[in-house]
């Protein structure tokens, strides 16, 4: 898996500069500010790989947030990837409306 | 009296005739058949030992076998061959045969009455069975409907299901709505955090100022202490210098209330932030909770839905078959009819029989050189000439019914 989350980001680096973004356990509010941080560190086209190999909590500030990088990412799929997600959070982000958006591989 | 012992041992084989007849008439299984036997080979019996009986005189019961000769008993098979006289008992002989006739049609009768009669309770039963299947097919289609569309009650697992899924729906959309506010709370939320940001820059700069005020003040003590050592001449530097500090003194309350200033919009900033994190982080465990039941819920009235309906199916194409076989058996009844206008002929050729029988004895003597047999066959043709048609359907199968 580690490969081919290696082989995903090379391919998304090789089109524009890539953001790999890795959330805590707990992607709520308090790490708001660095994800902020994380996500303004590339440049305004940038694509982002979202890795939630970690993750086990998403609340509505995560998801929240979430929406926010989709509009950063001006809603282009192909700028936004999700890997190392489990069916409970691909469930939740279903219902939120987000999976549409990313592009993701299911752990 | 050899004639009359072989015309009455002729007729003894023809009543014997007669007898197999009806018993092959029942063994056949049939009431009908025993009784359409019986009077066929009573009348074939008839005439054939009628032919018999007119060559004699005698009336003697002859109770043992006699020897005849070929010629006198030979069949009278050709009209007009010779002239026949009848014998003396002839209508003691007619009127015992006549009783059998007349025994004979009413036992046709009887069983007309009880095939009728049994027949008609079993169509009535029939038919009702028939309306109690149409009321359970009525019922099963109310039910189907009522399933299926809902009915007249406005209420069916099909209506459920959609609203289950209007209800899943408007939670997907009270999800997205909750994430984009929180989405907002947290563009406020880094807004907010930029604006605490900018504040602190504004901190740095009123401490620049309160330095700036702190040396200015410092400086006008300096010029305050080196113009009182001038003397009167530095008394306009003075005043100046006192000018100074007090307006070191007002700068460095400005600082003072731009501080507390900003340490007020800082705390509104800190409760803006607090307002913003309660706002958006919310858990949504809840939610996805009820959405997977509303799921399962959805998905178990489906399955339920199907069930339901596949046995009604099948409880309708069952009452179905019943129906299409009740209504087999309904039209096979109507077959009776036939039987008992069969029965009713036969009842009419045994009349006619007697009858002819009757007229034989009135008419022989007025008949001349007519030969007998042909008297009987024109007189039983004459009779029969009432009921000239039977009906040939034989057969208990679907389709149009001979009518006659």
């Amino acid at each position: 898996m580690a490969k081919e989350n290696q082989i995903v980001s090379r391919i998304v680096s090789l089109a524009v500069e890539c953001v790999r973004i890795e959330p805590p356990a707990e992607f709520g509010f308090a790490w708001g500010l660095e994800f902020r941080r994380q996500c303004q560190s590339g440049s305004a086209d940038c694509a982002y790989v979202l890795d939630l190999r970690h993750t086990r909590v998403l609340d509505t500030a995560a998801l929240g947030m979430l929406r926010q990088l989709v509009e950063r990412a001006a809603s282009d799929p192909q700028r936004l990837q999700i890997i190392h997600v489990s069916p409970e959070l691909c469930e939740l982000l279903e219902i939120a409306g987000l999976k549409p958006f990313f592009r993701a591989a299911e752990r | 009296m050899e004639n009359s012992r072989v015309s009455h041992l002729g007729h003894l084989k023809w009543c014997c005739l007669m007898g197999g007849a009806a018993l092959i008439g029942l063994a056949s299984g049939t009431a009908l058949g025993a009784v359409v036997a019986t009077g066929l080979a009573f009348g074939v019996g008839w005439l054939a030992a009628g032919g018999r009986l007119l060559r004699g005189s005698a009336s003697a019961t002859v109770t043992e076998p006699v020897s005849v000769p070929a010629a006198e008993t030979a069949p009278c098979s050709s009209p007009g061959s010779s002239r026949f006289t009848l014998p003396a008992d002839f209508p003691l002989w007619s009127q015992h045969f006549g009783g059998q006739f007349d025994t004979t049609r009413a036992s046709v009768t009887r069983v007309n009455v009880l095939v009728q009669s049994g027949v008609g309770e079993i169509g009535s039963s029939f038919g009702a069975i028939h309306r109690l299947i149409q009321g359970q097919q009525d019922s099963l289609r109310s039910v189907l409907d009522n399933l299926s569309e809902g009915g007249a009650a406005d209420v069916s697992l099909h209506t459920l299901n959609q609203e289950i899924a209007r209800t899943a729906q408007a939670l997907n959309g009270f999800a997205r709505l909750v994430i984009e506010v929180s989405k907002l709370n947290m563009d406020v939320y880094f807004q907010v955090e930029d604006m605490a940001a900018e504040l602190a820059g504004i901190g740095k700069f009123v401490d620049g100022v309160e330095w700036v005020a702190k040396r200015t003040t410092l400086l006008a003590l300096n010029a305050s202490i080196e113009a009182a050592n001038v003397g009167a001449a530095g008394r306009g530097f003075q005043v100046v210098a006192n000018e100074i500090r007090c307006l070191a003194q007002r700068s460095r309350q400005i600082s003072v209330d731009i501080r507390t200033s900003t340490a007020a919009v800082q705390s509104l900033v800190q409760q803006t932030q607090q307002a913003a994190r309660q706002s958006a982080s919310q858990d949504l465990s809840a939610l996805l909770g009820s959405k997977s039941q509303l799921d399962s819920v959805c998905r178990q009235m489906g399955v339920l839905d199907a069930r339901i309906i596949a046995r009604m199916d099948e409880v309708a194409e069952i009452s179905s078959a019943i129906e299409a076989r009740t209504g087999a058996t309904v039209r096979s009844l109507q077959f009776e009819d036939i039987s008992r206008q069969m029965l009713d002929h036969v009842d009419a050729d045994l009349r006619a029989l007697s009858l002819t029988l009757t007229r034989l004895g009135e008419q022989v003597d007025a008949a001349g050189d007519t030969p007998l047999l042909q008297l009987s066959e024109q007189i039983l043709a004459e009779e029969r000439s009432t009921n000239p048609h039977l009906p040939s359907q034989s057969e208990l199968t679907a389709g149009s019914i001979e009518l006659f």
